[in-house]
């Protein structure tokens, strides 16, 4: 069988499962799909170890997750700033006319959570979307991350701490209130 | 309004319960009813991200393109490591060479076998330009050798240099020819530098892995 042959049994199989974890953990699609065209690349001259594995979409989840912690460790140190993130501060705040109040809430509310998602570090930004996103187990995730149970949870919990203090109650408005009322 | 209407109503109906001013302005006062508002919020927002926009449509293109081309690599690499000795031998004893051995120039005493191994690996420092000796070991005078040199991965000739082959035309004296190359290796990836040589009558190519030092980031999950 040819590598082309081996890869498209092997890896191809898993590209939407691995975009979409890679989307979640980079909030960014064109770093998603760079990062799975790297991983997939990379991955080919593993065919052998994939081709021997019971659960080749974990190791590949593996090899994803540690190929995400160098890229974010290597973009702290850089001074470029993603052309995404300058929209985001571009747009942000800015009501369109046709977006009722609810929706602008909302939308800021959104965007201020992939903000503080960002902010989040890297081990800490995959446990929480892992778990809280794709569904998986504390014990897949310590799998993925190679840490016990425990570092796991603590960082699902300091991931929460720090997205739940970038949430902030609004005070009741008066209009809303007179409108919610019937008055 | 007492916590557990709030958070009855909380876990019902989030934007219900925003709507309601009893509630809102429990909320206000109460740390344990908004903790609980902020988590009902973050599972919410959590649900709304699980929608992913789609790849682009380059995406299978572009991929395809690169597959093909590491697949031509590896398969290359294959063939070459698949040549029966005896193939290398006839070559030796007819023609050439051969043995390409490779050591750091302030590296350990060189093994000097005609038979050295068909690939052979060198650690260096990442982000410094450093000079690998690449030892030719010629069965005979040759004046007219062809070396190519290409480097693949991280590996670069320096910093800057985007030139990933050099190729030239020398003389090759029986016995050893040593031949320094500047390396660089850009990243902790490693790579590899590939050697080419030809005669009128022969033909050997070689591959040289190139790891970084302390490479404990880039290699140990591949």
């Amino acid at each position: 069988m040819s590598v082309t042959e081996r890869v498209n049994q092997l890896i191809k199989p898993h590209i939407p499962d691995l975009y979409a974890s890679a989307y979640h953990w980079t909030q960014n699609q064109h770093e998603a799909e760079d990062l799975v065209q790297d991983l997939i690349i990379k991955s080919m001259d593993n065919l052998d170890t994939l081709e021997k594995l019971d659960k080749p979409a974990l190791w590949l989840k593996k090899v994803l997750y540690r190929m995400f912690v160098d890229r974010h460790r290597r973009s702290q140190f850089s001074t470029v700033m993603p052309s995404d993130e300058i929209s985001d501060l571009v747009e942000e705040d800015q009501l369109s006319t046709d977006e009722s109040v609810d929706l602008h809430h909302e939308r800021q509310l959104r965007q201020g959570l992939i903000k503080a998602m960002k902010s989040l570090d890297a081990p800490q930004r995959v446990a929480l979307s892992l778990f809280e996103i794709e569904g998986y187990s504390l014990q897949e995730i310590a799998d993925i991350q190679k840490v016990s149970l425990g570092t796991v949870k603590s960082r699902l919990h300091r991931a929460k701490e720090k997205l739940k203090s970038n949430i902030h109650l609004q005070p009741f408005e008066d209009s809303i209130r007179v409108k919610d009322r019937g008055l | 309004m007492n916590c557990t209407q709030c958070q009855t109503v909380i876990d019902k109906d989030l934007q219900l319960a925003l709507q309601d001013v009893d509630i809102n302005m429990h909320l206000q006062e109460c740390e344990s009813c908004k903790d609980a508002w902020k988590e009902k919020l973050l599972k919410d927002q959590f649900k709304s991200m699980s929608d992913i926009p789609a790849m682009s449509d380059d995406f299978s293109q572009v991929l395809e393109v690169r597959i093909q081309k590491r697949a031509d690599e590896i398969e290359g690499q294959q063939n070459a490591q698949n040549q029966p000795w005896f193939t290398y031998a006839g070559i030796a004893a007819a023609f050439m060479l051969v043995g390409i051995l490779l050591q750091p120039l302030a590296g350990i005493t060189p093994d000097y076998s005609p038979f050295a191994a068909p690939r052979t690996m060198v650690s260096i420092t990442p982000n410094q330009l450093e000079t690998v000796q690449i030892m030719l070991n010629s069965a005979q005078d040759y004046q007219d050798a062809e070396l190519a040199i290409t480097v693949t991965g991280a590996v670069r000739f320096d910093p800057d240099n985007s030139v990933q082959t050099v190729s030239w035309q020398t003389s090759l004296k029986q016995g050893k020819n040593v031949l320094p190359v500047p390396v660089y290796l850009a990243n902790n990836k490693g790579g590899q530098i590939v050697i080419k040589m030809k005669t009128q009558t022969g033909f050997k190519q070689t591959y040289i892995d190139v790891a970084a030092l302390d490479a404990k980031v880039g290699r140990d999950y591949l």
